[in-house]
């Protein structure tokens, strides 16, 4: 895994990652994504994906109960009257 | 600090009053907590208000809940409601994160709600490894969490402050969450009881997701009948958790003491494995003697894929949280940076996100982005959810009888040795990460395991907590605690 690859998944992952953080992400990520290794040595083929889960209750298509507005708009960082406030969305997204 | 049994039984007879267990309770708070760093939050008020008037309804000779007057803590991903502690500081539910270090939260997690429907009374908040995130209860914002038997050791995580809470005694009964080993392996390091049900056995609704295929909701205790107690209080079915069973379970705690004939316990030859100190070893010996001398029949079985759980695990654990951290932005809740002139969007959550999450987060987010990514999911992602389903077979040949060795549960170590030492690991994550050899496994099958005390390690003059733990099929987490109880009662007498 390149310097540019742990950049590029750091933009994907919304985070920022100086110089220094790059490289020793570089490392960590690299040891644990070679155990993925012993994951080859088995054969697997005839198994399909475990979906997880295997049981699901579907509810009724109803609105249920809802959580309180007052305290979610209090949760809130930032607001402007019954909106949250935040900065603008520039061009191709505003860009770290 | 009375067992939770013990608790329940004297506020029921009169012989104790609930507002003298949690007085002693928050005494043993008081002193311990800045020395140990179990709890983030205390309530005493609310404790000695809910006490008060519990004593007052059983002077009126009303009924009660089946946890009265038992003080529990809970941890940092378990939601408390804001409502809760009228008197104290408001709760905040943190996940031991900053990220969510000014986090209110609306409601109660439904095993949470369930245990104080039943009279239970939650006297703190316990810390823990950021979002779940670590197996030392050193990735903390709020501070690493000691381990009450050697303080310069770690608890063991994630739910570090449950573990270090309930064995120095500062509650009876406390509510961790395991997603790969985080209740059993702290309940390992510190001498108590751990129990992660099968999926689905427990709601999930209130749990600050993980990763939802893998996370659980489970009782820490210093016996297996105060687990049991508690497990039985917040099981069942929940219409706000879909994956929640709407099986009925079978009653844990009324049938410990039912009998076990014909028991087969199952010990893969590789849970001896090269890593393990000596003194795992000398705890399994110890365990299959004393299960010998109980009537059960030991059995060597092959757990052949065991060293593969663990890439198992690091791809998919990661891969979920990397998609149930996405909310973390900055936008609705949370953590927000200081936006900067000129910048947009994108920059303040990247920011709120990098301020927001230690490096453990950081570090396995990028981990699940980049297996989730176009190109990497198939070799990444697909065959970790392929081996998933391989280690589920594995387990279901072991519990399958003719053919099968028709074991009732498997017998492993929860780790390779004891305690380590504060930062001895911090350093080198591949290293913390093989602390899940013997744990992961359980989770990606969705089955029910059990950490019980086994014995000691002798360590720089100090006497340091060995466990074993049983893992069984899928919903059959009563017989399990029965084997764990008949265990711990043969252990003592050893």
């Amino acid at each position: 895994m390149t310097e540019a690859e742990v950049r590029g998944i750091a933009q994907m992952a919304r985070l920022l990652l100086d110089d220094e953080r790059v490289r020793c992400m570089q490392t960590e990520l690299c040891k644990v994504l070679g155990w993925a290794a012993m994951l080859k040595e088995v054969d697997a083929e005839d198994l399909g994906e475990d979906r997880y889960p295997d049981r699901v209750r579907i509810g009724a298509d109803e609105p249920g109960a809802m959580l309180d507005r007052a305290a979610l708009e209090a949760m809130a960082p930032a607001t402007d009257g019954p909106f949250v406030r935040v900065p603008k969305v520039l061009g191709g997204g505003g860009g770290a | 600090m009375l067992s939770a049994a013990q608790i329940v039984g004297g506020v029921l007879d009169g012989s104790v009053r609930a507002a003298e267990v949690i007085e002693s309770a928050l005494q043993r708070v008081e002193e311990l907590n800045p020395k140990l760093n179990a709890l983030r939050a205390v309530y005493p008020n609310a404790a000695r208000e809910r006490a008060a008037a519990l004593d007052e309804r059983i002077a009126r000779g009303e009924g009660v809940g089946a946890l009265a007057g038992v003080p529990v803590v809970v941890k940092d991903n378990l939601c408390l409601s804001g409502d809760y502690a009228q008197g104290d500081e408001s709760p905040i539910t943190a996940c031991g994160s900053r990220m969510l270090a000014n986090y209110r939260s609306p409601f109660s997690a439904t095993a949470v709600q369930r245990l104080l429907d039943a009279d239970a009374i939650v006297i703190g908040t316990a810390n823990m490894d950021e979002f779940g995130m670590g197996s030392s209860g050193e990735h903390c914002y709020f501070g690493a969490t000691r381990n009450p038997h050697d303080l310069e050791r770690v608890p063991g995580g994630s739910s570090s402050g449950c573990a270090a809470a309930i064995s120095a005694g500062m509650g009876a009964i406390a509510l961790g969450s395991d997603t790969g080993g985080s209740i059993r392996q702290p309940a390992a390091l510190t001498g108590i009881v751990g129990h992660k049900p099968s999926n689905g056995r427990v709601s999930r609704w209130g749990l600050v997701a993980y990763a939802s295929s893998l996370d659980c909701v489970g009782p820490m205790a210093r016996t297996v009948e105060d687990a049991a107690l508690a497990l039985d209080v917040i099981s069942g079915e929940d219409e706000r958790d879909s994956t929640c069973s709407q099986r009925t379970a079978e009653h844990a705690a009324a049938t410990l003491g039912h009998e076990l004939s014909g028991l087969r316990i199952g010990v893969p030859v590789q849970a001896r494995d090269e890593a393990n100190d000596d003194s795992v070893n000398r705890a399994i010996d110890r365990t299959i003697e004393a299960l010998r001398g109980i009537g059960a029949d030991i059995v060597d079985v092959e757990f052949r894929h065991i060293h593969q759980s663990i890439p198992a695990y690091y791809l998919i654990a990661p891969s979920e949280a990397s998609s149930n951290l996405a909310r973390y932005d900055g936008v609705r809740y949370g953590h927000r940076a200081e936006v900067q002139d000129g910048e947009g969007i994108e920059a303040l959550m990247a920011r709120s996100r990098t301020e927001g999450f230690g490096a453990e987060v950081q570090r396995r987010i990028m981990l699940g982005t980049h297996a989730l990514s176009s190109g990497y999911y198939d070799a990444y992602y697909h065959r970790a959810a392929k081996m998933r389903r391989v280690i589920k077979r594995d387990f279901e040949t072991l519990f399958a009888s003719d053919p099968g060795p028709g074991c009732h549960a498997i017998l492993m170590p929860v780790t390779t040795g004891p305690a380590f030492r504060i930062g001895e690991k911090l350093d080198d994550p591949g290293a913390m990460y093989q602390e899940d050899l013997y744990t992961v496994s359980a989770n990606l099958a969705g089955l029910p395991a059990i950490s019980v005390p086994a014995g000691w390690a002798e360590v720089d003059g100090k006497r340091l907590p060995i466990g074993m733990q049983f893992i069984g099929p899928a919903f059959e987490d009563a017989r399990l605690l029965r084997i764990a109880h008949r265990l711990e009662g043969a252990m003592r007498g050893a």
